[in-house]
């Protein structure tokens, strides 16, 4: 892959997630030095922009809702991926979103597939299917929405106001096992 | 909460719980790797925070049933042969036998199940039995997974399963294993060829004791290596099938040796039998292949059926930490030498000398 700032190959992968947006990018080694994305001092806030923004200051707000994070590090625990090469182990489990491509890509080697198709704690399963249920619900009531079918939009709106209020989410037939 | 001195007069269950069937697999072994989500893996945490997931976590194991009155320390409580100790006895790994402050060991009364907090992961859970039962270990460990999962928020993704501070551990965070004594398979110079076939399934074989390949007293470890796109019965069964054969093997082989040439396996027998019956310095590499040769005569008739489980408990008695412990000081390798020799003379003292015309009857028998 070409670096997208010049011609060299990318060696460094990047993602932001800033507000929700994922943002990815693809840096040769001395660009990604030059944008900071390596430098170890400017990792914590940073935009990665054409122009270099370099900016030190950690803002003292621990609670702040919005993800914003910079260099290839896990805005979990500011984890870098090189640092699985040097330990053999990541930094928390959020590292495994934040770094999942580059760590599914490695997983094919060492096991025999590479999804989970073992054991689902009891909370997650539910809170998973509720998850997917709601979703469906979602998607059906967009389209519903877009039919003009406004009727069947509002029956499924409650529907959805129930399932996201209940406690112990209804369990219909289970979604698909690979998700 | 027991302490590390009872914990000590309490053989384990598994060493001395000799079933009928553990001539050959010693016992099986299931962990379970679990992590607490948003918050560091031990290896990435700093102190204060990895003091404070083991506070958040110890009392959640401790009120387990299972773990009634169950031993309970901090690493840093315990002394470097205390420790050692825990490790001799696969209670706890090497890895957090490193670890002091924020790291924490429980294990219940009887030693077949402990847990190592902060260990590679914030919670590994152990469980041990004689022979070939890692079902029923599975079975046990599942029980105390369920009851903690019911208050700890697991790290887990649908896609990757239990996430682990290790790649690969992800997905069912399951590590099964056995450990088998094969002096037949070794004798008979078939183990290279056994060990390469179990390789190629993508199990892995180690030597319990030594470094690298080689083997101690004859002692091999098998257990999975994939621990993602399988379900935990699939885990098993394959690695279960596999041991199965195996044991086979070894018996054939164990067979055929006193088939074939029943005056050298007399004379190895007889020879370990000697040395150890009159030695009075022995290292531990030497004293874990004579134990070994015991121990298969002990299977082959050749002494009382006890004597594989005074094997058993031996194997472990004789190691460093356990010598220091039992001598309640710290000793020099060589004083160790002698010591391990008048544990291994008194142990056997009343164990008579070999009856090697089994060996013949033996092969007889087993081809009926």
């Amino acid at each position: 892959m070409q670096c997208d700032y010049c011609e060299s190959k990318a060696t460094v992968f990047f993602t932001q997630i800033i507000d929700g947006q994922t943002k990815k990018s693809s840096l040769c080694e001395q660009c990604a030095t030059e944008q900071g994305v390596t430098d170890p001092e400017g990792f914590l806030i940073g935009h990665l922009q054409p122009i270099p923004q370099k900016t030190a200051e950690v803002v003292n707000q621990p609670e702040n809702p919005v993800k914003v994070s910079a260099p290839p590090v896990c805005p979990g625990c500011g984890f870098a991926f090189d640092d699985l090469k040097k330990t053999g182990r990541l930094g928390c489990s959020e590292c495994y979103q934040f770094f999942r491509e580059d760590i599914k890509h490695n997983l094919g080697g060492m096991h025999k597939g590479i999804s989970h198709k073992g054991r689902v704690p009891k909370g997650m399963l539910e809170a998973y299917e509720k998850q997917q249920q709601i979703e469906k619900l979602h998607e059906q009531m967009t389209l519903a929405i877009q039919d003009e079918n406004y009727e069947k939009a509002a029956a499924l709106r409650d529907e959805l106001r129930q399932l996201e209020q209940a406690a112990t989410p209804d369990k219909q037939e289970s979604p698909a096992q690979e998700a | 909460m027991m302490r590390f001195s009872t914990l000590m007069k309490h053989p384990a269950e598994w060493m001395t719980g000799a079933s009928d069937d553990s001539s050959i697999v010693l016992t099986s072994r299931i962990r379970l790797a679990r992590n607490i989500s948003d918050v560091p893996f031990p290896g990435w945490a700093r102190k204060p925070e990895r003091i404070e997931i083991m506070t958040r976590l110890r009392p959640a194991v401790e009120s387990l049933t299972e773990m009634r009155n169950a031993f309970s320390q901090q690493l840093s409580e315990l002394t470097s042969v205390q420790k050692q100790v825990l490790v001799e006895r696969h209670l706890i790994s090497r890895e957090q036998a490193a670890r002091n402050e924020g790291s924490a060991a429980v294990v219940n009364r009887d030693q077949t199940l402990s847990v190592m907090i902060n260990e590679e992961d914030h919670l590994r859970l152990q469980s041990i039995r004689s022979g070939l039962h890692l079902r029923e270990a599975y079975k046990l460990i599942t029980k105390i997974d369920q009851q903690l999962e019911k208050s700890l928020p697991y790290a887990f993704d649908h896609e990757l399963g239990y996430l682990t501070a290790c790649p690969t551990n992800v997905g069912t965070g399951l590590r099964a294993s056995a450990m088998l004594h094969l002096p037949g398979l070794v004798i008979s110079d078939h183990i290279g060829q056994v060990i390469q076939a179990v390789a190629k399934l993508g199990l892995a074989v180690r030597g319990i004791f030594g470094e690298g390949t080689e083997s101690l007293g004859h002692l091999f470890q098998i257990s999975n290596q994939s621990t993602l796109g399988e379900t935990e019965d699939e885990i098993i069964n394959r690695l279960e099938r596999v041991i199965c054969k195996v044991r086979d093997h070894e018996r054939n082989a164990r067979i055929k040796l006193a088939e074939d040439d029943p005056q050298m396996l007399a004379d190895k027998i007889g020879r370990a039998y000697g040395l150890l019956r009159h030695a009075y310095v022995i290292d531990s590499k030497e004293a874990l292949t004579h134990l070994s040769l015991i121990r298969l005569g002990g299977d082959m008739g050749c002494f009382p059926k006890e004597v594989i489980s005074l094997c058993d408990t031996l194997l472990m008695d004789i190691e460093p930490a356990h010598l220091q412990h039992i001598s309640d000081k710290k000793l020099t390798p060589e004083q160790r030498d002698i010591i391990r020799a008048e544990i291994i003379r008194d142990r056997l003292q009343n164990i008579p000398t070999p009856d090697i015309g089994t060996l013949d009857n033996q092969s007889k028998q087993e081809n009926d």
